[in-house]
Parts: structure tokens; C-alpha cells; sequence
């Protein structure tokens, strides 16, 4: 695989996506609302009990799942849909690369700016705002590696789904039922640790929790020494069916495209 | 040389039919009836290195189709094709290395960004080298005049300044054979020659062959020897453009004669008189009565007083196999 041909594919994607600057400011600014709206509603429910772990553990939490979401904030569904409606998919077939490597590349280039203007601008203002405590050197390059991995799982998960674009046509609504889903059960929504026993087990056995949760439990410290690696081993296992799983939606829909014409 | 070769290609799509209303919008769910389209039957082709050839045809004739069966993208339903020495889809990626393609009204530039980033982005594709990237872009430079906007990003070019690039992008990487679909839709007769002089230029300096599929006659009349005609997905034609516009359109004679009511004439080759108010028209076969034969008998019986020939020409040719096919007259 001659890299430099993906990485050309990386940086124009890039460079595309500082075109929409407007579109970074927005998403911030609705990732403060929500973190806003989640630190009174989790200050109320600390004054009237007890949360396991305190409020500050929560937000440590939320903050974590902000930065991981936004970071990992894929439209793979809007990018394909676009280009199977109007035919214009044609483009990418015709090039000597692959399409899913194609795609992948496209998008790892809006997880760089997306990180550099969302998912950064998040970690700052939790420090400032909420006192949300860092994690160590070590960790923090832990963090890294482990959102890498749940944008690989995200990336995989938004490709097998956006294949269904071939049979409906339609691609904004395959992506919020993704992102929607995505968000419920990843721990970007609430922190998995305060779930019980009977839900959790639910929640452990659905792919979602190696998005958010997996990096999540690193930064906030809840994992640590031999669980960092049981954290990699669940994601990697994860990527592992997601990919085969992208392949073969990938290789039905060649069908349908070369069945219904391009 | 045989560049491109196809054998017995056939390509059958299926039609989901969507009942009508809400009733049959929810029977789709259930019973999926399909209607099946074959929009490319038994075709052969044989395209030689260097040619360029005239892919011609009705709208649905199965031309774009065909391209995208020769370029890998779609898979045939049945049929061989080789694209030098390879299959096409079964090697999609390294065919891919040696063509270019330009789908008309498709563009492949990257909206937002300028003309150059899309450029660059190509050139690490199609690995080409820095030294060569460089002369190329200068060498389509002088023809395409690309550098009026080089800088500017994508969206705010026109229709005409888009294809430019598109033409540039599909000839960068030295490919052997480019296929260039609609490259002229929809431009003015400025930027159409331009665009003409630069495939002509392509072809016989790099002997780059090239497969264009247009509506436009001019386009057809000025680049191809070799044109293939396609309708309803079956080939109909296959040979050099003069034959065909030959076979297709008889001569005509129009005259004004005196006494034009009575005009008769029984003759070989003559196929067809149209008389009125002493205006006569003859349409005659030139294979079998030259002009000034013709000119000579009538002019024996009858007083003419003015005469001219119609020659025949592509468009009528064209227009005339884009509405009925090729049936002889």
C-alpha cells in the first residue's frame, strides 16, 4: 500500500474541513450547552443524594465522553449518500485506490481537525471551567491510542451503515439513528459506571461501550495497569468484527450497484 | 493493436418497480417486482491503440454504461472484456493506473479547496513524479490555460473552466487510454475547440486512445475517423464516420424548373421525387448516378431555372439514428 497516496487523500480532506470553520464553532458551542445542561442537572441530583463516586468523577466523565465523541465525529453516511445519489461515486471508483481505504483517509483527515478545534477547545475548557483533573503523560498518550481505536470502530460502524445507502437512498436519517444509538449506549450520554449490574451486562456485550466508554475509563483513571490492555483488547476485538462486518455490506452493495446501475 | 477488446457484453439491470400511492409504496416492502432493463446487449468492440473513437447514441442507448463496464466500475452480466490484458473489474485498481476518465457533469474536483489541491492530490494517486507533474501541468497550461485559475477554489469556477480541469485531471498520469463521457455538455464553442484541439493534441503526441461519447456533432465530425453507434444497447454501427454518413443520407437536388408539375424522371439511382409549385427536390443515390449525370439528363428534358445540392451531413446522420435507429432509407 503506497501511503502517501492516503495521506494525500488525509490532507485534502483537511483542508476541505477548514472551509467549514463555522461548522467547528457551532458543534463546540453545542458541546458547551451540553455539558452546561449536564453539570445542572448532575449538581441536582448530587444535592439530593448520593452519586457513587461524587460529581466531580461525573463530569471528569462527561467531559472525557465530549472529547472522544467530538473528536471520533464522523458523517460517512452524509459523504457516501451524497455521492450515491448523484452518481458522482463514480469518482472514486474510477481511481486506483480502494474505497473503503478511500473513505477512511477522507475521514481521518476531519478526525485531525476535528480534534485540533473541537475536542481540544472541550479538554481546555474543562480545566478551566469544572476543574477537570488531567491524566499523567503515560495516560494521556493511553487516551490517545484508545480514541484512535474508537474512531476506527466508529469509522467502521458508519461505513457498514452507510452501504444501507444504496437501498435507501436517503443518508441523513441512517446517520442520526447511528449517532443516536452510538451515543446511548457509549457512555457519551451518562457514565456507564453508574449503571446496575442486570443493564450493565446489556451494555457489555454491544460494541458501543469500546466508542466512548473504553478511552473514557482511561481518562479518567477508572482503568488502569493491566485493564488499559483489556481496554485495547476489547476495542481491537471490536474493530476486528466491525471490519469484517463494513466488508461485507461493502461487497452487497457492489451488487446493487453494479445490479441498479451506477 | 487491440487495446481494448469485448466480447458478447451484456449488462441487465433490475428496475424495482414502487407500486403507486401509499398501498403501493408498502406492497414494495413485501413483493419485490422488478422489471429488467438491458441496457447493453451482445456487444462487441475491438478499439485499437491510438484510435479515437466515437461512441454515439441515443440517451439510455447503454454508452455510459459501456464506459463504466470498460473502466471497472460496474461488472458485466455476461460477456469478456480486456482492457490491455487485463479485466477491468476483477483488476480494478491497476487498470486504473492507465486510464483516465471524465464523467461529464461529474465532477471529481474537490469543491471547496483550490484547483491546484485537487491536482496534487492526483498526482499522489496516479504516483506521478514531481519533474514530470511539473512539465505536465505547464504542457496543459499552454492549451487549457488552467493557470487563469489555479488558485481558486473549485466552486467558483464555471461549467467550462470545470471540464478544462476534469481534462487535465484524466490526461496528468499518462494514461493509455482516456474515456470521456459528455466532456463538451453544455459549454460554449469557444471553450468546446479548445477542448477538441487539446484531446487532437493528446492523441498524436502521446498516441493516447481515446473513447468519447458526446451528443455533439461537431465534436464527432472534428476527432473521430471511427465511430461506433449504439441503440438500445445494441451496437448498430461500427466503422469509419464518412461510410456511414454516405450510406445514411442520399443527395438531394433542389430546382426550380418550369412547367414543374409534369417533372418526371425514371432513372437509376434516383429514389425519390418531391414536387411543388415547380420546386422539385430529387433525392438521389450517388453510389449509383453522380451529380453531373443527373444534371445532364434533366437538363435534356426539362428548362431548369435554378438548381442546387444538398450535401449530406453528420447531424441529420445523427439525428436521424437518435430517432429511428439505423434503418436504411
Amino acid at each position: 500500500m503506497n501511503m502517501k497516496k492516503y495521506y494525500a487523500v488525509a490532507r485534502n480532506a483537511f483542508k476541505q474541513a477548514t472551509a467549514y470553520r463555522l461548522d467547528a464553532v457551532t458543534t463546540f458551542l453545542s458541546s458547551v450547552i451540553f455539558l452546561t445542561l449536564y453539570y445542572a442537572v448532575w449538581s441536582a441530583i448530587d444535592a439530593s443524594g448520593d452519586i457513587q463516586g461524587g460529581l466531580q468523577q461525573v463530569m471528569t466523565y462527561l467531559v472525557a465522553g465530549q472529547i472522544v465523541s467530538n473528536a471520533a465525529f464522523l458523517q460517512t453516511e452524509q459523504f457516501i449518500g451524497y455521492r450515491v445519489r448523484k452518481g458522482t461515486i463514480v469518482n472514486e471508483l474510477k481511481r486506483p485506490l480502494g474505497l473503503m481505504s478511500h473513505v477512511y483517509f477522507h475521514e481521518l483527515g476531519w478526525v485531525v481537525f476535528n480534534t485540533l478545534t473541537k475536542a481540544l477547545p472541550i479538554a481546555a475548557l474543562g480545566v478551566v471551567f469544572l476543574n477537570i483533573p488531567l491524566p499523567g503523560l503515560v495516560n494521556t498518550a493511553y487516551f490517545a491510542l484508545s480514541t484512535f481505536l474508537a474512531f476506527n470502530l466508529v469509522f467502521l460502524l458508519a461505513y457498514a451503515n452507510s452501504m444501507l445507502v444504496f437501498w435507501t437512498k436517503v443518508d441523513w436519517s441512517l446517520r442520526m439513528t447511528r449517532n443516536t444509538v452510538t451515543n446511548l449506549f457509549s457512555g457519551v450520554l451518562f457514565p456507564l459506571y453508574l449503571l446496575p449490574a442486570g443493564l450493565s451486562d446489556i451494555f457489555n456485550v454491544l460494541p458501543f461501550r469500546a466508542m466512548a466508554d473504553a478511552p473514557i475509563q482511561i481518562f479518567t483513571g477508572q482503568a488502569s495497569g493491566i485493564q488499559v490492555l483489556e481496554i485495547f483488547g476489547l476495542q481491537l476485538f471490536w474493530i476486528v468484527i466491525m471490519f469484517i462486518l463494513a466488508h461485507l455490506m461493502w461487497r452487497k452493495a457492489k451488487t446493487r450497484l453494479t445490479v441498479q446501475g451506477g | 493493436m487491440t487495446l481494448i477488446k469485448a466480447e458478447n457484453l451484456d449488462k441487465i439491470f433490475k428496475i424495482y418497480n414502487q407500486g403507486e400511492g401509499i398501498r403501493g409504496y408498502l406492497k414494495s416492502f413485501i413483493s419485490r417486482e422488478y422489471e429488467e432493463i438491458h441496457a447493453v446487449e451482445d456487444l462487441d468492440l475491438d478499439i485499437g491503440a491510438g484510435e479515437i473513437i466515437g461512441y454515439i447514441g441515443a440517451n439510455g442507448a447503454g454508452k455510459s454504461t459501456t464506459v463504466k463496464m470498460l473502466t471497472g466500475i460496474l461488472e458485466p452480466s455476461s460477456g469478456k472484456i480486456e482492457v490491455g490484458g487485463r479485466n477491468p473489474h476483477k483488476q480494478r485498481k491497476k487498470n486504473a493506473m492507465n486510464i483516465g476518465v471524465v464523467f461529464g457533469q461529474k465532477t471529481q474536483l474537490w469543491w471547496d479547496l483550490p484547483v491546484k489541491e485537487s491536482f496534487r492530490l492526483l498526482k499522489e494517486i496516479y504516483e506521478v513524479s514531481d519533474e514530470d507533474y511539473d512539465e505536465r501541468i505547464d504542457e496543459f497550461d499552454e492549451v487549457l490555460q488552467l493557470s487563469d485559475f489555479w488558485n481558486q477554489p473549485v466552486r467558483k469556477l464555471s461549467l467550462g473552466q470545470k471540464m478544462r480541469c476534469e481534462l487535465a485531471a484524466s490526461f496528468l498520469h499518462h494514461p493509455k487510454i482516456v474515456y470521456l463521457d459528455e466532456p463538451t455538455i453544455g459549454l460554449d464553442v469557444a471553450v468546446k475547440e479548445r477542448i477538441r484541439e487539446f484531446i487532437k493534441k493528446m492523441n498524436r503526441e502521446e498516441d493516447i486512445t481515446v473513447m468519447l461519447t458526446t451528443h455533439d456533432i461537431d465534436d464527432i465530425e472534428d476527432l473521430c475517423e471511427r465511430i461506433v453507434v449504439l441503440d438500445e444497447g445494441k451496437k448498430i454501427y461500427d466503422g469509419e464516420l464518412d461510410a456511414l454518413v454516405n450510406r445514411f443520407t442520399s443527395r438531394r437536388m433542389i430546382m426550380d424548373v418550369r412547367n414543374g408539375e409534369e417533372f418526371d424522371l425514371d432513372l437509376d439511382g434516383v429514389k425519390e421525387i418531391e414536387k411543388e409549385d415547380g420546386h422539385v427536390e430529387i433525392v438521389f443515390d450517388r453510389e449509383i448516378i453522380s451529380a453531373s449525370s443527373l444534371m445532364r439528363e434533366v437538363l435534356e428534358r426539362y428548362d431548369v431555372l435554378d438548381f442546387q445540392i444538398k450535401e449530406p451531413d453528420i447531424e441529420s446522420v445523427v439525428k436521424k439514428i437518435y430517432n429511428e435507429g439505423l434503418e436504411e432509407e
